[in-house]
């Protein structure tokens, strides 16, 4: 049986989870690699999502079942997030802050087109710094701990980071990560949250609950993919930024300019460009150019390792080492060079201690 | 039903078995799964000619469910005490384990890969037997005598679906099978050896996380009707107890039902679709605890049961 | 196999000997022993006051009107289940 030999690159993979016309044009081998890839990418939501949108017949018989398997799973996510944010709109409302959710669950929420079946694991909101520790108080009073006791990890937090520590919820065991900021307070450059918490917009049809506007919403899913230093995920996030630029790139043909605008404001003008060239050189997403002037080639070299999905067959030799320095750089845009060494030094100690222990 | 190009393993000249695990080429039937396998170690190929000899093989299927392989992970260790590495797609979700061990980390690995992605069905911990079209469901915890006695009823008239798994199709509530081999530990090996002449076992593996272990082969009999689902009619906790008369007694229909979402393992991810699943086979098929020590005993009473 | 009602988010089987819910929103799951169901089945009649739903009780369980402390207990349990 002859081997699949579609060329899987970022932008094939992405239109396929987006596109039920090109699924049902796939042969039995790219199924295999398809499904095996979205399982590794974690985007098995997404691929179910889009497969549903064709008649039964129209996908292979040993295929269904795993489109059924991702549909159970998107389902799961979808209720148990909806359930999640009644939660924490009932604690925030006991002290009367907003309940503002980024990422993952404010996609859901807003049931944004390109995100459903989107797996994500924890809930990230917004407070004003002002009240975090009221807000820690109502959500202690409601059920939630915090996950980190080890007294390194609560410095880490308090003094350098955008967030609390993460707090689970003792008897569902669901995390929710509280930012009060958008990037640590050791970053070097400094986003205002007021702004980005005063144009919030209320979900219709979910009292209480806020997402971002939309340019504020690609901006925080920008700046945190050109910070981040672990990447499990960077394909998905990558996903995110094409879908936010389609999205409401369709809806508002000044959507761009407004973008721009905003980013100039908020001192957020490099991780745009870095979306705005990564969506435009992996994704071919519509409307968005590359900017080659601000973003090297090597850092390039370095993404398309690190936007892709991790699997076996798409890793070349480099795959790793281009992970690490892509690790190291992002902790060096978040902090100065001292607190770098000795945070990854002491990841360091940690690691080799639990191995022997 | 099945595409002309599968063959059953034993058919296969050793060889051929051997290069196409080396190539990554043996698609391996089982159920409703096919799991496409890559492995260099001797002892799994000679582990699957003896435990899989009936499953149907096929060479570089088309599509698999599952691309698994058993290798030996990058490491200056591998010249001193050989370790080997499960994967699906690369990705290991077990720590390593002695190369000796590689075929009893086949078989964990397989039950992995099903129990944490074969959400279209309700996924159970339990044994599950047939006579006929009705089966029995078999939940019990580690070291209760579930493998033992579902070993013994699977030779003595029941046909076997799965020692570990139960495949619940929640549309319909029929129970799919997978004919795999039966995962013995300790003293039940020497127990079944002597109690099942006629019983293929592989050589056991000392020392591993659940101590000695063998597997047994599946009755060709049962691989030959895998595809056959059957309709649960009795849920039965079987228990060993050594100098106990046999006791069966009634389990109260909420403790039932707690004891099978702790058995299930996804029922949260299927949600309302697992508790109607659950309720429903709670519904019609009483949950019976049985004490047992002689097996004999215990065949009788089963073979007692209507439907 | 039944499909969850959309309008309503518990679904419930009643049995014998005990009962089991599914609270569709939170996606827990309740199970009752016989007497709570009872105590639950009564309440939905006549609201969850524990002198009503021992007076309800009374009529078919003769020991019912010596369990009013077993009936507020069982009340207790239902409403911070959110079943009441």
């Amino acid at each position: 049986m002859k081997r699949d030999e579609r060329p899987w690159t970022p932008a094939a993979l992405a239109g396929l989870l987006r596109d039920p016309q090109q699924l049902a044009a796939l042969d039995l081998p790219s199924w295999d690699m398809l499904i095996r890839l979205a399982r590794r990418a974690n985007v098995l939501g997404l691929l179910a999502t889009t497969a549903e949108r064709l008649p039964a017949d129209a996908l292979p018989p040993c295929c269904r079942p795993h489109i059924a398997a991702g549909r159970a799973l998107a389902a799961r996510q979808a209720r148990a997030v909806r359930w999640e944010i009644e939660c924490l709109r009932k604690a925030l409302d006991t002290i009367g802050v907003p309940l503002v959710l980024l990422k993952g669950a404010a996609y859901l929420a807003a049931d944004l087109p390109f995100a459903r079946g989107r797996f994500f694991s924890d809930v990230d909101i917004l407070v004003p710094r002002s009240r975090i520790d009221e807000v820690e108080a109502a959500l202690m009073r409601h059920g939630w701990a915090t996950t980190h006791h080890d007294a390194y990890d609560q410095r880490y937090y308090r003094q350098w980071m955008h967030e609390l520590p993460p707090m689970r919820h003792m008897r569902r065991g669901t995390v929710v990560d509280v930012h009060h900021r958008i990037l640590p307070l050791t970053a070097r450059f400094d986003p205002d949250p007021v702004t980005m918490l005063e144009q919030a917009v209320p979900v219709p049809g979910l009292d209480g609950v806020f997402v971002l506007s939309p340019a504020d919403m690609l901006l925080h899913s920008a700046t945190h993919l050109y910070h981040e230093g672990e990447l499990p995920h960077g394909f998905r996030d990558l996903l995110d930024l094409d879908g936010l630029f389609r999205h409401f790139g369709a809806n508002d043909p000044d959507f761009l300019a407004t973008l721009h605008t905003r980013a100039d404001t908020l001192h957020l003008q490099a991780p745009l460009a870095f979306a705005l060239h990564q969506c435009a050189r992996l994704l071919e997403t519509p409307g968005v150019s590359m900017n080659v002037g601000r973003t090297k080639a090597v850092a390039d070299a370095l993404y398309d390792h690190a936007l892709r999905p991790l699997h076996p067959v798409l890793d070349s030799p480099g795959s790793g080492f281009a992970r690490w320095l892509l690790y190291v750089r992002a902790h060096w845009l978040r902090m100065p060079p001292h607190l770098l060494a000795w945070h990854l030094g002491h990841k360091l100690v940690r690691r080799q201690g639990q191995e022997s222990g | 039903m099945t595409p002309a190009p599968f063959a059953p393993l034993g058919t296969l000249p050793r060889e051929t078995l051997a290069r196409w695990l080396a190539q990554g080429r043996l698609g391996l039937r089982t159920g409703p799964f096919t799991f496409r396998i890559a492995s260099k170690e001797a002892i799994v190929a000679d582990n699957l000619r003896l435990l899989y000899a009936h499953h149907l093989v096929i060479d570089s299927p088309p599509f698999a469910d599952f691309h698994v392989s058993l290798e030996r992970p990058a490491s200056p260790r591998r010249w001193l005490r050989p370790q080997v590495d499960f994967r699906l797609d690369g990705y290991s979700p077990f720590l390593s384990l002695p190369a000796p061990q590689a075929f009893a980390l086949f078989e964990w690995g397989m039950n992995w890969c099903i129990a944490s992605h074969a959400h279209q069905y309700l996924l159970l911990h339990a044994a599950v037997l047939a006579r006929g079209d009705d089966a029995a469901l078999l939940p019990a915890p580690p070291g209760a005598g579930k493998s033992t006695l579902c070993a013994y009823l699977a030779h003595r008239g029941w046909r076997l679906l799965s020692d570990e798994l139960a495949l619940i199709d929640p549309a319909n509530g029929l129970v799919h099978g997978l004919a795999r081999p039966v995962n013995l530990k300790n003293a039940a090996i020497d127990v079944i050896r002597d109690t099942l002449p006629e019983a293929v076992l592989n050589t056991p593996v000392p020392d591993t996380k659940k101590g000695t272990v063998a597997h047994l082969a599946p009755p060709a009999s049962a691989v030959a009707e895998v595809d056959r689902p059957a309709r649960l009619q009795w849920i039965v906790t079987p228990r060993y107890l050594a100098g106990s008369a046999l006791h069966p007694a009634r389990i109260p229909r909420p403790e039932a039902m707690a004891m099978l979402i702790d058995n299930a393992f996804n029922y949260d991810v299927l949600g309302a679709t697992a508790f109607t699943a659950l309720a429903d086979l709670i519904s019609r098929a009483p949950a019976i605890d049985l004490c047992y020590e002689r097996f004999e005993e215990a065949r009788e009473w089963f073979g007692a049961l209507k439907a | 196999m039944r499909a969850p009602p959309p309008d309503h988010s518990l679904i419930e089987f009643a049995w014998d000997d005990g009962g089991a819910l599914y609270d569709c929103s939170s996606g827990d799951t309740h199970l009752l022993d016989p007497f709570t169901l009872a105590v639950l089945h009564a309440a939905r009649q006549c609201g969850p006051t524990p002198e009503a739903v021992r007076d309800l009780l009374a009529r078919t369980d003769d020991t019912a009107a010596e369990q009013l402390s077993r009936i507020e207990s069982a009340l207790d349990q239902l409403t911070a289940a959110r079943l009441l």
